[in-house]
């Protein structure tokens, strides 16, 4: 903690209003972690436990079974975590740059256009042709149907955070900061990498997360796209085996899967995705609980 | 000078959206190669394993090609078919083994890829509409067939194209199955040889039974002392835990079945009679009847009446429109009081419940005259897909993978020995050292389910009540005078997308009971459906049925 | 021209974006035809029966086309602003709060809710509110209370249905709201501290005026998700129950069941269109507002 919080904190430390704010979040933050408990608890239950006496706070018969099921193959497992890390990563990074550099770009005032670039971009969020003409041009036309290529391509870019990055850069860059490395000589291309970059940490961490929650939660492009084992993320295996457990007993003629965990593979489903996520998150958080002072940069 | 620089710009943007495709197409080449190599791996992993198999089909293999009547296999293709479900764990080497004799047989391979149970409203026909790189595809009526042959997403099958090219399957298959799969006139389908045989059953258990004081019940409409027994005695069950899906309409079609053959469709289905217009099965002139002809007004008022007794008295769970869970998966869990399903998936209901000492008693659901209808050939089929390129050799693939009886054991049963092995009575049973949970290749779960099913054998799973049900539901099935038709509702589009919607907030509420007035909900429902376009959707299926009857003869 | 030519460097930097949006938007939105067709596989996209309007009308004959254009609207606007709200407090009390450890924590615990999928939730709500033997029900029974039944009941989900929506989304926002206050520069709120405004004060005057740009946006970039609406939470939450539909009908929902089973791309299809079109008026009347008052903030 710098020395000037510190001092804030002498200056004016107002208990109630602390009370409050501690309050209120742990509130909300109770309200969000119950659910996520039981959910928890569920999973680590029997499934005629679950069936029988509905959702509890604590496991009221322990078992691994959901988990056991979901692992019965693990190379399929271990191979689907590679996939979503390799594609999250890959990803975000290039979303992310792309994203932040047109989001600049829709910032510069200077730029007649820009206004007709920002529409050029939302427009496509309110129209589209639909599923049809979508699938038929990526598999048909661009033959991207079962490469690692579309599952990078499909989810990469929202329109929704280039927006929101375009606000955030022009609310915690100052204009003339960047008009003053302009004098300096410094072309566009500098001023972003080497000052709109780092200023913006705060909004990259966060809108980082997003991008990468959205390649790591997507299974839909690979449901469309890909028919191959090999290129399966985890969550199109695990929604792949849901399905299968849920409708194919319903088709099956024969004994196959007597006793295979249905309620609480859904459960168990959620803690295998998020538990990753769950582990990676506070080394990004630091950049979102933590300010930036211009003045580090600019010194 | 400005046409010139927006022609840069053009040339730009392609040589970059270029690139993309060209880097595209690179990579999945090298995935192709990869995966084409891997596979020949497997196969050669598999190829000690299976030489036994291998020896013994060799003579099944050389007595076909012996038969074979000229057709030119010089060339090798690769056929691509798509199926419902999820590959089996053990796909890889049960393919190993089926590429293997097709390609001595007819010089082809095959890949098989699934459409996913929950994406096939989305996958599906996309799959047909971009359609290059599929030759087969699985289909049925209750599965997108007449939607799809409407759009042209089929190749016609003609009766020349069986002879030559699937001769074992032409001989056994029933000319009247040809005119079931004909839409406006063209048969786009290669149905099943041998249709499911199932009825609709309810299951009870007897302790309950014995403690109500009911023995050998045969209708639904019996069962309100068990009912009451169970609101009495057992707390924690609910005598009907209807789910959302499929139990919901069905205490009430059990009931109406009581007065006339009834079988509803369910109501999202687009099927007219899920909504509005209805048959007597069993009636040979075939009327179509509206909602307030007799005898349909007066058992769904029946029904409805009863329901609504059952519901005000507790019988029936309040919620069963978020109930996901099924009465038969609960029903040995002492959560619901019956179980609904039908003589094929209920088997592991009763196995369960056997295993927890529960005996059970199986009541089938059948007409006033005993009876249920016969499964349509439609119920499982595989089509052509239009822009195959290689459909003579396709057809000739199916024929084996259906028809032939070692063929037929591969892609329904996986590899002998390994996925299953067979008793000395010829049942069906698990190799030592396989719990049915691990066997990479369940019976049935590959979405093979067109083949001649005459050839499956028994499995010693299956419990003495299902074996004596199974032998049952023989008798129980007749030939109705609809079998094997289906709505086309290309001209009746928008009127069977409201009914849809009439059905679900109008007509569920009527079937379990849940209104307040059963006279008056009759009447809205007839109103809302006379609304949404119900007489002109009865127009048409009277055109329709009668058109199927007189072609019928 | 002129102005692509002077600033050349910026424009290419927009490039990749920009080819990408053309290249997986621009070119299948040409498939809007579909909707104006009947499709056949022969005539392919652009050469199938031009229909007119005729896979709009099952829309519209269904009699419910404004009841469900208006829920829609509603359960939005209420969406919006209750999530808005409770991610602005949520966001603003935790930038208030020093311990870092606790401020994590918390914020990790708000997100939890958006890896549980509506499925899931679906089955939670059933447990605790089902009639017979839900959790809710239990704990009324043994106070000697009436049991409630939400499933037969609309009045519930009026305040269920946003309440879940914030649970699910508060998180996320939150994140927004507080990034946006953390980009704000420390060096504004140490002068503030040093004229002596109090913490309260330093919110109002500082981080709310703020975060009026990000909230701007934000919303607005609701607002062009206006006529969509949470089709999973609508249909695991109250899948086919014809008790609730009046209700808690949305767009998606009403066409959803309409057309299961059909795979008739062109019906698919128009009530896309008609949500787009309606989403383009609001959302361009909304941007001119923004743009009469504060030139700097609007969308485009």
């Amino acid at each position: 903690m710098s020395s000037s919080t510190a001092s804030n904190r002498k200056l004016n430390s107002a208990p109630v209003f602390t009370a409050i704010a501690y309050t209120v979040v742990s509130i909300i933050a109770l309200v969000c972690l119950i659910p996520f408990v039981v959910l928890l608890a569920g999973a680590f239950s029997s499934e005629s436990s679950v069936i029988s006496d509905g959702y509890w706070f604590w496991p009221r018969d322990f078992s691994l079974d959901a988990f056991k099921f979901i692992f019965r193959y693990p190379g399929d497992v271990l191979s689907a975590y590679k996939v979503s890390i390799l594609i999250a990563v890959i990803g975000t990074a290039l979303s992310l740059f792309c994203s932040t550099m047109a989001a600049y770009v829709l910032g510069r005032k200077e730029l007649k256009h820009r206004n007709k670039l920002a529409f050029f971009l939302f427009f496509t969020t309110l129209f589209s042709g639909g599923l049809a003409p979508y699938y038929i041009w990526l598999s048909r036309n661009l033959h991207l149907s079962n490469t690692y290529a579309v599952l990078i391509l499909v989810p990469m870019f929202n329109v929704m955070y280039i927006l929101i990055l375009r606000s955030f850069i022009s609310s915690s860059v100052p204009e003339p900061l960047i008009e003053s490395a302009r004098i300096d000589g410094a072309g566009d291309l500098r001023i972003f990498l080497q000052m709109i970059l780092p200023l913006s940490k705060p909004a990259l961490a966060s809108i980082g997360v997003f991008t990468a929650l959205a390649y790591w939660n997507d299974w839909w492009t690979a449901m469309m796209f890909t028919t191959k084992d090999p290129l399966i993320p985890l969550q199109y295996l695990l929604y792949k085996m849901l399905s299968s457990v849920n409708l194919s007993s319903a088709m099956s003629q024969h004994v196959t899967n007597l006793d295979a965990p249905k309620e609480t593979f859904k459960l168990a489903m959620t803690v295998i995705a998020t538990g990753p996520i769950l582990l990676v998150f506070p080394f990004v958080q630091k950049y979102f609980v933590s300010g930036v002072t211009i003045g580090a940069v600019k010194g | 000078m400005q046409r010139n620089r927006k022609r840069m710009w053009l040339m730009l943007a392609l040589s970059v959206m270029l690139t993309f495709t060209l880097a595209a197409c690179g990579s999945s080449k090298d995935k192709e190669t990869e995966s084409s190599g891997s596979t020949t791996d497997t196969t050669k992993a598999t190829d000690t394993d299976s030489k036994t198999d291998a020896a013994k089909t060799d003579k099944d293999s050389s007595t076909a090609a012996a038969t074979d009547t000229g057709i030119d296999h010089s060339k090798e293709v690769k056929l691509v078919g798509y199926l419902l479900g999820e590959a089996p764990k053990g796909m890889p080497e049960v393919m190993a083994a089926l590429n293997e004799k097709l390609k001595k047989d007819i010089n082809a391979t095959l890949e098989i890829n699934y459409i996913g149970w929950g994406d096939i409203a989305s996958k599906y026909p996309l799959i047909l509409a971009a359609g290059e790189d599929v030759d087969f595809v699985f289909t049925a009526d209750w599965n997108f067939y007449v939607q799809e042959a409407n759009k042209g997403s089929f190749k016609e099958i003609t009766t020349d194209l069986l002879q030559k090219y699937m001769p074992k399957y032409y001989e056994k298959q029933d000319a009247s199955a040809y005119k079931a799969a004909q839409v406006q006139g063209k048969q786009y389908m290669i149905p099943t040889t041998t249709p499911d045989r199932k009825v609709n059953v309810i299951v009870l258990r007897k302790d309950i039974m014995d403690k109500a004081g009911l023995t050998n019940p045969t209708k639904i409409s019996e069962l309100e002392p068990y009912f009451a027994e169970i609101k009495k005695d057992y707390p924690n069950m609910t005598p009907l835990n209807l789910d959302s899906q499929y139990d919901l309409p069905a205490p009430f079609g059990a009931l109406v079945s009581e007065k006339f053959a009834y079988a509803g469709a369910p109501g999202d289905s687009g099927d007219p009679s899920g909504v509005g217009n209805y048959m007597d099965l069993e009636d040979p002139s075939g009327k179509v009847l509206s909602i307030t002809d007799e005898p349909v007004q007066g058992a769904f008022k029946y029904a409805a009446g009863i329901m609504k007794q059952w519901f005000d008295a507790g019988y029936v769970n309040k919620n069963p429109y978020s109930n996901k869970v099924r009465s038969k998966d609960n029903f040995c869990e002492s959560k619901a009081g019956v179980a609904f399903g039908n003589s094929i998936d209920i088997q592991a209901t009763l196995a369960s419940c056997k295993e927890k000492g529960i005996d059970t008693y199986i009541m089938p659901v059948l007409s006033p005259s005993g009876h249920a209808p016969a499964n349509s050939w439609l119920n499982n089929g595989v089509a052509i897909a239009a822009g195959s390129k290689n459909p003579e050799r396709a057809l000739e693939a199916l024929d084996l993978l259906m028809q032939d009886e070692s063929y037929v054991m591969t892609d329904y049963y996986g590899i002998e020995g390994k996925n299953y092995v067979l008793t000395s009575d010829g049942k069906l049973g698990l190799p030592d050292g396989v719990a049915a949970a691990d066997n990479t290749y369940p019976p049935d779960a590959a979405g093979f389910w067109f083949v001649n099913k005459d050839f499956l054998k028994p499995s010693v799973s299956w419990t003495d009540s299902y074996i004596d049900l199974n032998n049952k539901v023989k008798d129980y099935l007749i030939q109705i005078p609809y079998l094997g038709f289906s709505f086309n509702s290309d001209k009746v589009k928008t009127e069977i997308a409201n009914l849809k919607n009439v059905s679900t907030q109008y007509f569920l509420p009527f079937a379990i009971g849940s209104v307040k007035d059963v006279n008056a909900s009759f009447d809205t429902l007839v109103s809302k459906m006379q609304a949404a376009g119900v007489d002109k959707v009865k127009t048409e299926l009277e055109t329709q049925a009668s058109a199927f009857l007189a072609a019928k003869g | 021209m002129k102005d692509i030519r002077r600033h050349w460097v910026l424009y290419t930097m927009f490039l990749p974006v920009a080819i990408y949006f053309i290249v997986f938007a621009y070119i299948p939105m040409a498939g809007i035809v579909m909707a104006f067709e009947s499709y056949t596989r022969t005539g392919g996209m652009f050469f199938s029966k031009w229909v007119g309007f005729d896979n709009f009308h099952y829309f519209f004959a269904s009699g419910k086309a404004w009841l469900v254009t208006r829920n829609t609207i509603v359960y939005n606007v209420i969406f919006l602003g209750c999530y808005t709200v409770f991610s602005i407090i949520a966001a603003v009390f935790m930038s208030e709060i020093r311990s870092k450890f606790f401020k994590k924590m918390t914020q990790t615990l708000m997100f939890l809710p958006y890896f549980i999928s509506w499925v899931t939730v679906s089955a939670f709500v059933y447990n605790f509110f089902n009639y017979e033997y839900g959790i809710v029900n239990k704990i009324l029974h043994y106070f000697g209370m009436e049991g409630i039944d939400i499933y037969s009941n609309t009045s519930y989900w009026y305040f269920l249905l946003p309440f879940l929506y914030v649970w699910k989304w508060v998180g996320y926002g939150s994140i927004l709201y507080l990034a946006a206050i953390v980009g704000i520069d420390q060096e504004i709120y140490e002068a503030a501290t040093i004229d002596g405004a109090s913490r309260f004060q330093r919110i109002m005057r500082i981080t709310l005026p703020l975060l009026k740009p990000t909230m701007i946006i934000l919303i607005l970039l609701g607002l062009g998700r206006i006529m969509r609406g949470e089709f999973d939470m609508f249909y695991q939450l109250i899948g086919n129950n014809g008790l609730l539909m009046d209700a808690t009908d949305i767009i998606d929902t009403l066409a959803f069941r309409s057309l299961m089973g059909s795979a008739d791309f062109g019906m698919a299809s128009s009530v896309g269109v008609y949500q787009s079109v309606l989403t383009l008026i609001i959302i361009l009347t909304a941007n001119w507002l923004v743009r009469k008052y504060d030139r700097d903030h609007a969308l485009f």
